[in-house]
């Protein structure tokens, strides 16, 4: 599914990612764990492709394509998908219309017809009682005055509509309380099949007791330093990350 | 110069030599600030036409008014159409022009007029310069339609006398327009309120200008969007706090693009008396290119000690961020850029509050963004 190999990027001049290498195969589902400013976020966003981060060496193959090629929405439509940790405020866009254009977008991009009005509908309806989302919300302006716990539940309504094949999650525990927890991580496992793929970044092994990984790492300082199955993050609990980076 | 000289010696004039001689070289009211129609001063205009791709589109909205105004008209004095503007207040030119070209102004009593929704097409009136009285509590809902069907390029001079209580909603819109010069005039008696919104698209020259007069308890609310349009497109508003306990609302967004310039140059002002006055501007122009051009002045000028008022201003690009955002949902770069435009001016549209005018609006936008 993807391939990432001696990854180094810089913002600004400084270098962030030194040399990451990850491999997720379909089905798999990886967690990324470390401390602040380890790359974690770097990574999520030169995945996706955002504009400011600066690729000095390395690949990443997603599908058998080249991803650093793609243009931001190209990588979209292929199948990847980022919940962001801040994700962005868009006043004037109604959230259910936002929904809708990034899924014709995909259909477009596969050759497929525009998503009829009510089977869209019918589909949204069914997502947001699953994630226990006020269907009011939908009619709101995209993030807008939504709380932390809505923004990141909105997320996983868009993952769940958009059906990625590999999505990475950026920090989707922070800002959620108990409650949001356990349902946006029963959002993410509902999402979870053979086909599909998913890195999980946390900073807390919480979210991976409701998101049970099959692989488990940790970066520092912009390369993985060390993984292992689920006990990792038990052992990175009681143990603390800079103990567990010395070993 | 004294004003009503100045008119005597251009009365012979043919309106563009008006326009040549007069207003574009120089400043003809020199008793007023200078700080007045800084941007938007007359002379700062381009008339030299070199944009012709005005778009073949019509929104197909039939004026329904016609026959009840030609039947119920009268004519006014121009003399009784002067209200006591405050000193500090520029007159307007095209106020002044619209009146030299046609001294006779016509009068309407909106009360006659039956159906809910009154839809004013200008271009099948030959009248330059209105004067509408509503005395109403109930809502009235009035369509002004400017576009170039429209043949006659001389300025239009509107003006509305709202008596107490009264209530009125206008959503006026000028599109595919070669040169529109028209200006509003609201006075407003105790406890009026307006709601006008008013979109421009696809118009190569234009200069609107609003004026509202507000006695106690009134409230103004304008609302409007400039989009697709070329050449110079200049917007000023006066609003005039009088009395005690009004409040204003204004929100003037333009989207700027293939080296347009817009202009925006608003002013609240508020009496000595005028105590409990809320006043709100805010003006924002969103640039989509290095080419184009727009100047916003927001201005506040309050004597009274004991009121509320607030003002801001914004120029800026499409944010990269939300750019971004939508890219990441597989929404394309140009397909993203056309709904920010549509979100960009959402909250002028979201200020009409009739549902059947809400839908001539989604029409203009639709067509053009």
């Amino acid at each position: 599914m993807l391939n990432i190999d001696n990854l180094k990027v810089s913002i600004d001049d400084k270098e962030i990612l030194k040399g990451f290498s990850l491999k997720i195969n379909k089905g798999e589902v990886h967690a990324l764990m470390g401390p602040n400013g380890s790359g974690k976020s770097t990574l999520s966003y030169v995945l996706s492709g955002k504009n400011k981060y600066q690729v000095d060496d390395g690949a990443a193959v997603f599908k058998d394509k080249n991803l650093l090629e793609m243009e931001v929405d190209e990588r979209a439509n292929n199948g990847l998908f980022l919940a962001f940790q801040y994700p962005m405020e868009i006043p004037g866009v109604q959230t259910s219309f936002f929904l809708r254009t990034a899924i014709n977008a995909k259909r477009k991009f596969n050759n497929l017809p525009e998503l009829d009005a009510l089977e869209f509908a019918k589909e949204l309806k069914k997502k947001t009682q699953e994630l226990n989302i006020n269907p009011d919300m939908l009619k709101r302006d995209l993030n807008v005055n939504y709380s932390g716990g809505e923004k990141k539940k909105q997320e996983i309504l868009q993952l769940s509509m958009l059906n990625p094949d590999l999505a990475i999650l950026d920090e989707t525990d922070s800002g959620l309380d108990i409650d949001a927890l356990r349902i946006v991580s029963e959002g993410v496992n509902r999402s979870r099949n053979s086909e599909n793929s998913f890195l999980v970044i946390t900073h807390y092994q919480r979210l991976l007791n409701y998101i049970k990984p099959d692989f488990v790492h940790i970066i520092a300082d912009g390369k993985i330093v060390k993984s292992g199955d689920y006990s990792l993050a038990l052992e990175l609990e009681e143990k603390g990350y800079e103990k567990m980076a010395q070993a | 110069m004294d004003v009503e000289k100045y008119i005597e010696n251009i009365k012979n004039n043919t309106l563009n030599q008006y326009f040549q001689n007069n207003l574009l070289a120089v400043n003809p009211f020199q008793n007023h600030k200078i700080e007045n129609y800084k941007y938007a001063q007359l002379n700062k205009i381009d008339y030299d036409i070199t944009h012709k791709n005005i778009l073949n589109f019509d929104l197909n909205i039939q004026d329904n008014f016609y026959d009840t105004f030609q039947k119920n008209k009268f004519t006014a004095e121009v003399s009784q159409d002067h209200i006591n503007w405050n000193f500090n207040a520029p007159d307007s030119a095209i106020r002044l022009a619209s009146l030299i070209k046609d001294p006779t102004v016509h009068s309407f009593d909106l009360n006659n007029f039956e159906n809910e929704i009154c839809v004013i097409d200008l271009s099948l009136y030959q009248e330059l310069n209105y004067i509408f009285d509503y005395n109403n509590e109930k809502k009235i809902s009035l369509v002004i339609i400017d576009s170039n069907r429209d043949k006659n390029k001389s300025p239009r001079y509107l003006k509305f006398n709202l008596h107490q209580n009264s209530n009125i909603e206008i959503l006026q819109i000028t599109y595919n327009k070669e040169s529109s010069l028209a200006f509003y005039e609201f006075n407003q008696s105790n406890s009026s309120s307006v709601n006008m919104t008013v979109l421009q698209a696809n118009n190569i020259q234009l200069r609107n200008e609003f004026y509202f007069n507000l006695a106690s308890h009134c409230s103004t609310k304008i609302s409007g969007a400039n989009f697709c349009n070329l050449g110079v497109n200049d917007n000023y508003s006066f609003i005039q706090h009088k009395e005690p306990n009004s409040s204003s609302r204004e929100v003037f967004k333009s989207i700027v693009e293939r080296g347009a310039i817009t202009n925006f140059q608003g002013k609240i002002y508020v009496d000595k008396i005028a105590q409990k006055t809320d006043g709100y501007q805010m003006s924002r122009s969103l640039l989509l290119d290095n080419i184009s051009k727009s100047n916003n002045k927001p201005e506040l000028e309050i004597y009274a000690d004991d009121v509320k008022c607030s003002h801001g201003s914004t120029i800026s690009k499409i944010d990269e961020d939300h750019l971004y955002y939508f890219n990441s949902r597989g929404i394309s770069s140009d397909l993203a850029t056309k709904i920010l435009k549509k979100a960009f001016i959402q909250e002028v549209l979201d200020s009409i509050e009739d549902v059947s005018l809400n839908k001539i609006s989604d029409k203009i936008v639709s067509s053009f963004l």
